[in-house]
């Protein structure tokens, strides 16, 4: 009987096992939880010192929901994500069912890098030439300018589960369609359509996700009336550790996580390979 | 002194794979010498444990039990690395960043053979596979059938003791296979090292080797020449999955004369494996099955079916108690085939070509 | 209408919207960025739109004394090169640790390999601002870290773990690092383990094998994580922010800076652009190296 199902016994000759990777593995698990954990765990403690465990408590969730303005930001982190997914994801969509197919015209190469460049330029640098931007046409930062920014860079994270799972569609499906008198039109609705939907959801709950999370373009997009959670939670760890912080942090996280496995499971066959193993 | 020295011993070796519920014995008790300079070949179906057992004597596996020497010596400790044997994988592994020179001189390299041995000793490797153009072709730029002669110059550059082989010709188209078994079987000649070969092809094994291991569930049924192995199977599986063969359950009347139930009586040059009165199984090749007009000395059959081959006609033969037989006739000359289906027809057989089998159910 | 036409008309009604989106809200602003950064600075927060000026680019180098004259200032140049520096250092300290997980996950079967990748991936789609305060927690004078240790009477003061260029380089770690695995991990999976058996086969101990045969074909995978964890890096704003305590700051800080307090907005757009042309040209060299790589190995 092993107990740990990842080792054998040592044996030079096997090219699956190598001494220290398990080691490291476990250790970089511990680096990447452990802080996370301990920040969870610390939302529970009913001790206001925050480090020093004395006992359990929900007081500081409490708390949290019974502040005024814990409650707005979480109202306007939901107003701007849902805005902004269900934007993204739209022009994602559109975007990604040309993009997709095979033939290839002028400019397909740099509209690909196009759709690529909000996430591969770091975010502050976006964030305050938008700044500028806005503010040369005179616009009253707020909500409505914070959408504009969060749209942007959520289309790159829907458009690419979109494309990838209907890149992975069989072409041949299409043509089978036609084969039975569908014409283009009923062959999108009733068959390439239904198909796509995972990848959409897949690709709506990651703008989402992505958006809730963001802090810099919220930050230099925002202004009166458009604070959310994370710009929230960073106006009081600047002021300094409290459990409260923590409380919401927690709820933060959860919801992160819960999206995230939800969007992996919504997307998780276009990761399966066609055919046998 | 033996009159073969022994290059590798096997010695009552199992493998087990997994635990509990998912265990799988992949060798049971397997315990097989192999001759120094001999083509020693593996022949069985998947999953019979040919390749395990090859991996168990390169060190990529480790024993569940059991012992495998080279020249007397126990391996058991030894890691891939440090046993001199090389071996020729079943889709080649060749290093993909490499070019064909840097690949056959790898394990020269890691050997820390000095450069110019490295150096002459890769030319000849080259020149013995004729591939001394492709010297610096990337292995992504040569085809399937130079790969796999890289792969074998590879192996050999670093002058094994023992060179394994997995079933190297799998990848290779029929043509080139063809070619492929005789230059192997030249290789081996040519630079007297001890090949083992893993095949699941009875084609392969019967041209190229001196001696065959037939394997069948973690074990080895028989071990003999080609032709022992091809005329004289000593297990039904043996005789069913070289060739074809027609087995014709018998009872045994004499020390050579086995009743066909309802049909009559043939004879065997072999000295019976069971008991008189018992029940024996008779192997027949189709091809030594002689067909004739109906006659004194011959079965009585039925001809059901006539597939024509090209080279030969098969006939298919009824017999009285519901057996249908395969025989085999070479069409070497132009004439029509004088039988047709419906044809009563006589059969016997020489009684130097009939295997007694006991009838067990494997 | 020709079937072209048709094609080109779909084509613009489909891609439009979203390049349209990106180029008047993203690209558009990046050109007005450029174009302020050669603009003069309004004291109350803007540009003076009508005056051309280098003053921004000056201001990177030199710092004009009250009479007007310039004198050589480093303290810019020193938060460039601390970020350049910081986000080396991260992203050699992520290669050193993620190598050894990657090569884990691609030795596992498959139900292992995919549970893993979960794994790694699951903490980047949480909170980054949430994931350095957590840090917090644990660097502080009395946080976890420190608490421990006192507890352990392994040390009698706690360590001044916050607040400095240490604790930037752990959050940028934390931060990043699993775009540093999941790459290797993709170029590792693909290798074929019986080429590393063909290795120990031909008298290749283990360093051996991982230095001739497992990392140059995973180069790739390593050179792709260097740039997707050093590039973020290099514009990190959260995790100076949060871990550097207004000491240890960055570029993006630097950056930011301009639009708040400082109210320098030349300033800030020519910092901007100088962080987009260091990433870019990152970028540039990458693929660059990348694709004569894939010509190497086609």
């Amino acid at each position: 009987m092993r107990l740990n199902p990842f080792r054998s016994r040592a044996f030079p000759g096997d090219a699956r096992h190598w001494p220290g990777l398990f080691t490291a593995t476990a250790a970089f698990f511990a680096y990447v939880y452990l802080p996370i954990l301990i920040l969870i765990a610390l939302s529970f403690n009913e001790n206001r010192t925050v480090t020093i465990w004395t006992g359990f408590s929900l007081d500081w969730y409490r708390m949290a929901f019974s502040n005024r303005d814990i409650v707005s930001a979480t109202t306007n982190s939901l107003i701007i994500a849902s805005v902004a997914s269900v934007s993204a994801t739209t022009l994602a969509t559109l975007a990604a069912l040309r993009m997709a197919s095979n033939d290839r015209f002028l400019g397909k190469t740099g509209i690909n890098a196009v759709f690529a460049l909000p996430i591969t330029v770091p975010e502050i640098v976006p964030a305050v030439a938008t700044l500028m931007f806005f503010a040369s046409l005179g616009f009253t930062f707020g909500l409505g300018t914070v959408i504009i920014g969060h749209i942007v860079f959520c289309i790159p994270f829907a458009y690419l589960p979109i494309r990838a799972r209907l890149e992975g569609m069989d072409p041949k499906i299409g043509e089978a369609a036609a084969d039975l008198y569908a014409n283009p039109v009923q062959a999108f609705w009733r068959v390439t359509l239904p198909q796509l939907v995972p990848g959409i959801l897949s690709g709506l709950v990651l703008a989402f996700i992505i958006s809730l999370d963001d802090f810099v373009t919220t930050f230099f997009l925002g202004g009166a009336g458009s604070t959310t959670l994370p710009i929230y939670i960073f106006g009081l760890v600047r002021t300094g550790v409290t459990p409260e912080v923590n409380a919401i942090s927690s709820l933060m996280l959860l919801l992160s996580l819960s999206l995230v496995s939800l969007s992996l499971f919504l997307g998780r066959d276009q990761n399966r390979k066609t055919g046998p193993d | 002194m033996p009159a073969h020295p022994c290059a590798v011993s096997v010695q009552s070796l199992s493998k087990v794979f997994g635990t509990g519920d998912h265990a799988f014995k992949a060798l049971d008790d397997v315990s097989v010498e192999i001759r120094k300079n001999e083509f020693f070949t593996l022949l069985g179906p998947s999953g019979c444990g040919k390749t395990t057992l090859l991996r168990l004597i390169a060190g990529f596996e480790q024993p569940t039990s059991g012992a495998v020497l080279l020249d007397g010596e126990d391996l058991s400790s030894k890691p891939p690395y440090q046993r001199p044997v090389n071996t020729v994988f079943q889709n080649y592994a060749l290093f993909p960043h490499m070019t064909v020179a840097e690949n056959i001189s790898f394990g020269l390299e890691m050997l820390g053979r000095p450069k110019d041995q490295i150096k002459s000793v890769t030319a000849d490797m080259l020149r013995l596979v004729k591939l001394e153009a492709m010297a610096d072709r990337r292995i992504t730029q040569i085809s399937g059938g130079q790969q796999q002669r890289v792969a074998l110059a590879r192996a050999l550059a670093p002058k094994p003791k023992v060179l394994l082989l997995d079933e190297p010709l799998s990848a290779l188209d029929l043509q080139l296979r063809k070619e492929m078994q005789l230059e192997l079987k030249r290789l081996q000649t040519d630079t007297g090292i001890t090949f083992v070969f893993v095949t699941h092809d009875q084609d392969e094994a019967l041209t190229m080797s001196d001696r065959i291991a037939v394997m069948n569930g973690g074990e080895i049924l028989q071990i003999g020449t080609p032709r022992e192995i091809y005329d004289k199977p000593q297990h039904r599986f043996v005789a069913g999955f070289i060739g074809e063969i027609n087995l014709v359950p018998v009872e045994a009347e004499g020390e050579h004369d086995y009743a066909i139930a309802g049909v009559g009586t043939l004879r065997s040059d072999e000295a019976s494996v069971v008991a008189r009165g018992a029940h024996a199984v008779l192997a027949i090749r189709p091809e030594r099955i002689a067909l004739s007009v109906p006659s004194e000395g011959t079965l009585p059959g039925v001809v059901t079916n006539v597939v024509y081959h090209g080279t030969d006609t098969i006939f298919h033969v009824k017999l009285a108690n519901g057996l249908e037989l395969r025989a085999r006739s070479q069409n070497n000359t132009a004439r029509i085939q004088a039988f047709a289906k419906g044809d009563p027809i006589g059969w016997s057989v020489d009684a130097a070509s009939v295997s007694v089998l006991a009838d067990d159910p494997l | 209408m020709s079937r072209a036409g048709k094609n080109t008309l779909y084509r613009i009604l489909l891609i439009g919207p979203a390049l349209l989106a990106i180029t008047i809200f993203m690209i558009v602003p990046l050109g007005l960025m450029a174009y302020i950064s050669f603009r003069g600075r309004d004291y109350s927060g803007g540009v003076v739109w009508d005056q051309f000026t280098a003053e921004a680019y000056v201001r990177l180098f030199f710092e004009r004394e009250l009479d007007g004259t310039l004198a050589l200032n480093f303290n810019y140049m020193a938060i460039i090169l601390r970020s350049v520096w910081l986000s080396f250092l991260t992203m050699v300290i992520s290669l050193a640790v993620g190598l050894p997980v990657a090569m884990f996950m691609a030795t596992r079967d498959r139900k292992w390999k995919a549970v893993l990748v979960f794994m790694v991936t699951l903490p980047f789609w949480t909170n980054l601002l949430v994931r350095n305060y957590a840090w917090i927690l644990l660097l502080r004078d009395h946080g976890t870290i420190n608490s421990a240790l006192l507890w352990l009477g392994i040390i009698s003061e706690p360590l001044p773990l916050l607040h400095n260029a240490f604790a930037v380089a752990v959050g940028l770690t934390y931060s990043f690092l699993p775009f540093m695995v999941l790459p290797i991990y993709a170029s590792l999976e693909k290798i074929d383990l019986k080429l590393v058996e063909a290795s120990f086969d031909l008298y290749a101990n283990r360093w051996q094998t991982i230095k001739r045969i497992i990392l140059p074909l995973a180069y790739p995978g390593i050179v792709a994580g260097c740039v997707l964890v050093f590039v973020p890096a290099l514009g990190a704003y959260i995790t100076p922010e949060l871990l550097g305590g207004g000491k240890t700051l960055m570029i993006g800080n630097l950056i930011g800076f301009q639009f708040g307090a400082a109210r320098n907005w030349p300033f800030g757009a020519a910092l901007g652009l100088f962080l987009l042309m260091l990433v870019l040209t990152s970028l540039w060299l990458y693929a660059r190296r990348y694709r004569g790589e894939m010509e190497r190995s086609p």
